[in-house]
């Protein structure tokens, strides 16, 4: 069945309008049908120290591309120019190179080999094709839609962008390891100054899609106009490094201390001294009536403090004879 | 070495000049860094835009640019739903953060990822009949069958796994409603008591108003009637109280009534006392020994007699 279609599209183009000449030498070698046209060939590659879930990105990446040529992991001693000879040894013309730090950023750099131009980005966010919410699934190989935001038509540097991103992504038509169907899409769309990238399957061509993945942010952050060096062109005005966003983290956690640390100094000094503000009048039957009494007129004038003392003393005095006198009016 | 200490003398001179000026005051200063230049070298990018180009037909390309596809009826629902879980969410479970809905990252990221999805569902709708009529086939057969980007068993697994979501999904849903049957049973229930309630309370007070003569229709002992499932259980009432009586008070009275004073079954002339139950037999000779007591002359007798 396969195969039959197979033929057929050879057939239709093998159809030709002009007659053949009428005499044909039979040493003439036999003209080539050339109908794989589009030869990008593209490395795919890390340097050494990426993590395992990168490592995983870059070997979906190429599930997904069969126009891909791998190679070993690159030693970090090595200078990026080198990739240039690398890539041309290997017959390429394009070429994805992950590069990881400290085990955790990971940076992604695309570039058209012998004269560039070449982008760095640093990726974020990424879910690998193994991801189980991610249902969708395509055939290994097929040619992919590749769908744009309009964005990318606005600025010179996106128009740059989408024009490698389509020559890297896209697989070539006829190329021999592809496969003759469209049944899944990319999309490129720009958020936040940041290409996301997903991939769908279709399920029908009404539009019904399922996510197959990988799924990856990529944020630019230069671009050069030779490859893997040269001349920036364009730099990335929004772009922090995650050293600098880690550290930017650290400093905020370190003032949140601080600022606690005076907070509380701050609520010490100025705690007021009383919980509430309570009126006399409210204890005026509490205790020996008088001697509250005379604390309120002590309160009222504080000059004579010592003299309504004296006063109080003498006063309890008094009222102690008087009750003694009391007490022995009652005995007798 | 000799151009270094030039310089640091150069520097070093400068600041002197600095503070004779008052520029420079003392204490910690710091150095003030240029703001960053950012490159945005429009014709150079153009230029590499036109050396990169490839001059091929769509075909090899198969790039679009387009909008995103309207926002289908099912999705926008799903997102209004979305939406109100998310809702609901945050104000059942005070404990999670709490996000206005155009700052929380949940429904961000569903909103993110259905404008990736709709910018994909328009490439679909617009390259596959753009390539329907360059007379190119975009499906495969049924029948045929290639190495997937996905092997089969992780398909399975991923099958299984929203299985098992699915199934949650079903419990929860399940434990859900009992729970709502079960708060719906106990309000009926309090519903239910609260009627009856109610209707005793004004069957009673109907009753007072005859008892008092207010009223003389007696209509409302038929009402209640009318249900037959009560009437069935009225009735086993008016036997029960037929048999047992009904109301007023119940202890003592049948003691000391006319009928139990008139009541003489259980005497028994005094003249013969029964050997066997006679009343004399007290503790030890209980159970009818022949051993009777001697009457109380003949006692007082032998008292006597034992006595001298």
């Amino acid at each position: 069945m396969v195969k039959s279609r197979k033929r057929k599209h050879v057939e239709t183009v093998t159809v030709e309008p002009n007659p053949l000449p009428s005499v044909r030498h039979s040493d003439e070698p036999l003209e080539k049908k050339r109908k794989w046209v589009n030869k990008q060939r593209v490395l795919i590659f890390a340097s050494r120290g990426i993590n395992h879930r990168d490592r995983h990105l870059m070997e979906d990446l190429k599930k997904l591309m069969p126009h891909h040529k791998p190679e070993a992991k690159m030693e970090r001693s090595k200078t990026l120019s080198v990739i240039n000879e690398m890539c041309e040894m290997k017959n390429c013309n394009k070429a994805v190179m992950f590069e990881g730090r400290k085990k955790r950023d990971l940076y992604m750099w695309l570039s058209n080999i012998p004269n560039g131009p070449s982008v760095k980005f640093l990726v974020e966010n990424v879910y690998t094709m193994n991801e189980l919410k991610l249902t969708g699934n395509c055939l290994r190989g097929s040619r992919p839609l590749l769908s744009f935001d309009p964005a990318f038509t606005e600025k010179s540097h996106y128009v740059l962008l989408k024009e490698l991103l389509t020559q890297i992504f896209g697989v070539p038509k006829h190329h021999p390891k592809s496969q003759p169907f469209f049944d899944h899409v990319y999309t490129f769309n720009i958020l936040d100054n940041r290409i996301w990238f997903r991939n769908f399957q279709i399920l029908s061509e009404d539009g019904a899609l399922a996510e197959v993945g990988p799924r990856f942010v990529l944020n630019p952050v230069k671009i050069f106009s030779g490859s893997f060096g040269g001349v920036p062109l364009w730099s990335n005005p929004s772009y922090v490094s995650p050293a600098k966003y880690q550290l930017q983290v650290r400093l905020a956690a370190k003032n949140k201390y601080v600022n606690r640390i005076e907070q509380k100094a701050h609520a010490e000094i100025t705690r007021p001294k009383d919980s509430y503000k309570l009126t006399p009048l409210e204890e005026v039957f509490k205790g020996d009536p008088l001697e509250v009494a005379l604390n309120l007129e002590n309160a009222k004038n504080d000059e004579a403090v010592k003299n309504t003392q004296n006063k109080v003393e003498k006063v309890k005095q008094k009222m102690k004879k008087s009750k003694l006198k009391k007490v022995s009016k009652v005995k007798k | 070495m000799s151009s270094d200490e030039s310089d640091l003398n150069d520097s070093d001179i400068e600041l002197q000049d600095a503070f004779a000026d008052g520029r420079l005051k003392p204490g910690l200063n710091k150095v003030e860094e240029a703001p960053k230049q950012f490159v945005n070298n429009v014709s150079g990018l153009k230029q590499k835009i036109e050396e990169m180009k490839l001059n091929l037909p769509w075909l090899e390309r198969l790039d679009c640019v387009n909008s995103q596809a309207p926002l289908a009826p099912e999705i926008a629902a799903q997102m209004l739903t979305q939406e109100q879980k998310r809702e609901n969410q945050l104000k059942n479970n005070k404990k999670l953060p709490q996000y206005t809905p155009s700052e929380d990252p949940v429904l961000n990221e569903f909103k993110r990822e259905m404008i990736f999805h709709r910018q994909a569902q328009a490439t679909v709708t617009e390259a596959i009949p753009k390539l329907k009529a360059m007379g190119i086939l975009t499906k495969r057969p049924d029948d045929y069958f290639a190495e997937m980007a996905k092997t089969d068993e992780h398909m399975q697994k991923i099958r299984d796994n929203l299985m098992k979501k699915e199934e949650q999904q079903k419990r929860s849903e399940r434990v859900k409603q009992l729970r709502q049957q079960r708060k719906e049973g106990k309000m009926l229930q309090v519903q239910t008591k609260l009627q009856r309630q109610h209707e005793k309370k004004e069957m009673l007070n109907q009753v007072k108003k005859v008892r008092k003569g207010m009223s003389k229709d007696l209509d409302f002992l038929d009402g209640k009637n009318n249900n037959t499932s009560k009437k069935k259980a009225i009735e086993r009432r008016k036997v029960k109280d037929k048999k047992f009586g009904f109301g007023g008070k119940k202890k003592g009275m049948k003691l000391n009534t006319r009928d139990s004073a008139a009541d003489i079954s259980e005497f028994r002339s005094p003249g013969k006392p029964s050997k066997k139950f006679g009343k004399g037999n007290m503790g030890k000779n209980k159970h009818g020994s022949n051993k009777s007591r001697p009457g109380k002359n003949r006692r007082v007798k032998i008292k006597a007699r034992g006595k001298k």
